[in-house]
């Protein structure tokens, strides 16, 4: 845990996101205004001390709406991924290791889902659903599971066939124990990878859902939401789209940090110690 | 329209080894040896084969006691760096078997491990370091250690010492006589180097396309070769400076009738092509699969 510690993309990521959570966790105490609280007096108004980030179109802080966005849109990246991870793991193992009809049954299905735009899917999936953050966050993970799915299955095909697996066979452990003990971790970086990079994804993808009434209704702050209400006052008023923009990127990239860093940290090839 | 095209990597196999003893495999690349390691220890899908193991038939066994039976019977594989896991530390691996087998407290696996290690002759700081940290004869002391810590009563040594220098391959050779002499173990020695297995086997057989084409003593066999390919192989001089080939396993004929060598042979005569030769017991112990003999 300390070497973890240690790894400056770790500790980079994982600062972020403790901020993050603190933020999202105690948004009334840390927010300076309602978030809600519609003031036609101060619209469009530039960052100053009263409203540090400025205020939108309807006279609403950005600042306070960004801190109690970052809860939906932390909830929903991480619900999203987390959700995708686990039936991609779950198929994509099966899939890979077991081989033979189950394979095709789930590589067949999994083909059916990309033949599909994945934001048409969502949308029409969201729609059937109809509106609300559980259901959004339902389509998104119908959605997204295959790519995890296909990297999962991918990476072990690649991985069953090496000799430390048969070699572990030839001990007289089970499926289970192999799966467990010398697949996953063995496929773990680009799954973390591609998971990491998934969490900026999905809060976009909810935001474009949002924007079209499929997801946070409003007028409950949502930082994809806060991006699209910007984009009509872009040229009078940008900080409306930059700081909940920031916010966005400052997530995402707290979670690469965190994904490379763990990568890092567990694959012994790419940590930096040298044998005595 | 596509039709599958099977090879036959082992074909019509049939030999003993004896407990306490070291069988030779020898034959050319792709030939079938690895083929055969593992089929004896159930590793690939078994077709239509027989293997009795300590008057156990295993290949009718079911999965479950096969993996309580593997214990007794391990491999050691052609490269250690592969064959061990790049994510876990030599000591972990080590640890892996008994853990599998079970009925050991963590102070007694601890002991085990450290006692292994000084054994294969690796320092106890190496338990503690990860295969890519390690050189290739330290990664095969490693393997060595991992397949010795079930107590296996039979070792199927995949050419051991292919990918290592002539040093560290004497002295993996060395500790595994050793390790032969203190612990009786039963080994299956397969390679493609013939002073290994001179010096390694009591008894070798020698393969072809998938099927044994001589087996015996091995004093026996390098004093007194009978069957042409053994020859070629084993003593390229008798052929008149006919040199060794690669094996043809592309355009194996093993699955046409008569003899898997007639193509190459220069001793062949008619009978050779029309009909396959079964094993001919030449002297006792002594088997040559020819019909010139």
């Amino acid at each position: 845990m300390r070497a973890w510690i240690k790894n400056r993309n770790i500790f980079i990521g994982l600062s972020i996101t403790v901020a993050l959570i603190f933020i999202a966790a105690f948004a009334p105490q840390v927010a300076p205004h309602d978030p809600t609280e519609i003031n036609p007096m101060v619209r469009l108004q530039p960052p100053s001390k009263e409203y540090p980030f400025g205020t939108d179109h309807m006279g609403r802080c950005i600042l306070s709406r960004i801190v109690f966005g970052s809860r939906i849109s932390l909830l929903v990246g991480v619900v999203v991924i987390s959700g995708s991870l686990l039936i991609g793991i779950v198929l994509g193992t099966i899939s890979g290791y077991f081989g033979g009809l189950a394979d095709d049954l789930i590589m067949r299905l999994v083909d059916g889902f990309l033949a599909i735009p994945s934001m048409f899917l969502a949308l029409a999936l969201a729609g059937t659903l109809g509106p609300g953050m559980f259901n959004l966050m339902m389509a998104l993970i119908a959605v997204e599971w295959t790519s995890y799915a296909r990297v999962v299955r991918g990476s072990i095909l690649t991985v069953k066939e090496q000799e430390f697996v048969e070699a572990a066979r030839g001990l007289g452990a089970s499926d289970l124990y192999i799966l467990v003990h010398h697949i996953m971790p063995n496929i773990l970086s680009p799954i973390i990878v591609i998971a990491t990079l998934g969490i900026g994804y999905a809060i976009l993808a909810a935001a474009g859902l949002s924007f079209l009434g499929f997801g946070v209704q409003p007028p409950t702050p949502e930082w994809g939401s806060m991006l699209d209400d910007g984009r009509l006052f872009m040229r009078k008023a940008p900080y409306i789209m930059i700081f909940p923009g920031l916010a966005i990127m400052i997530t995402v990239l707290a979670f690469n940090f965190l994904g490379d860093g763990l990568r890092d940290e567990l694959d012994p090839r790419f940590r930096k110690e040298i044998p005595h | 329209m596509l039709k599958k095209r099977y090879i036959k990597a082992v074909d019509c196999m049939s030999f003993r080894i004896d407990r306490g003893e070291t069988f030779g495999l020898v034959g050319e690349s792709g030939c079938g040896k690895t083929t055969a390691g593992k089929l004896i220890l159930r590793l690939i899908v078994l077709t239509s084969v027989r293997i009795v193991f300590d008057g156990i038939d295993i290949t009718r066994i079911k999965t479950r006691e096969m993996r309580r039976l593997r214990p007794r019977m391990q491999m050691i594989f052609q490269n250690p760096d592969a064959s061990l896991d790049p994510r876990m530390k030599i000591e972990k691996s080590i640890v892996e078997p008994l853990r599998l087998k079970g009925g050991l407290r963590r102070v007694e696996i601890e002991e085990k491990v450290m006692d292994l290690i000084d054994a294969v002759g690796l320092n106890p700081e190496h338990a503690r370091r990860y295969p890519y940290q390690m050189s290739g004869g330290q990664n095969q002391q490693a393997v060595l250690a991992r397949a010795l810590a079930s107590n296996p009563d039979f070792i199927v040594a995949d050419e051991p010492t292919s990918g290592l220098d002539l040093s560290v391959q004497a002295q993996i050779l060395t500790l595994m006589k050793e390790l032969k002499r203190d612990l009786e173990l039963t080994t299956m020695f397969i390679t493609h180097d013939l002073e290994v297995v001179r010096q390694m086997s009591d008894r070798m057989a020698v393969m072809y396309k998938g099927k044994i084409v001589e087996m015996g003593e091995t004093e026996d066999i390098f004093s007194h070769l009978r069957h042409p390919y053994a020859k070629l192989l084993i003593a390229p001089d008798l052929q008149g400076g006919c040199g060794h080939h690669e094996a043809d396993i592309n355009g194996g004929n093993n699955n046409s009738r008569g003899c898997v060598f007639y193509p190459r042979c220069q001793l062949a005569e008619d009978v050779c092509s029309k009909r396959e030769p079964e094993m001919m017991e030449v002297k006792r112990d002594h088997q040559v699969l020819c019909h010139i003999f």
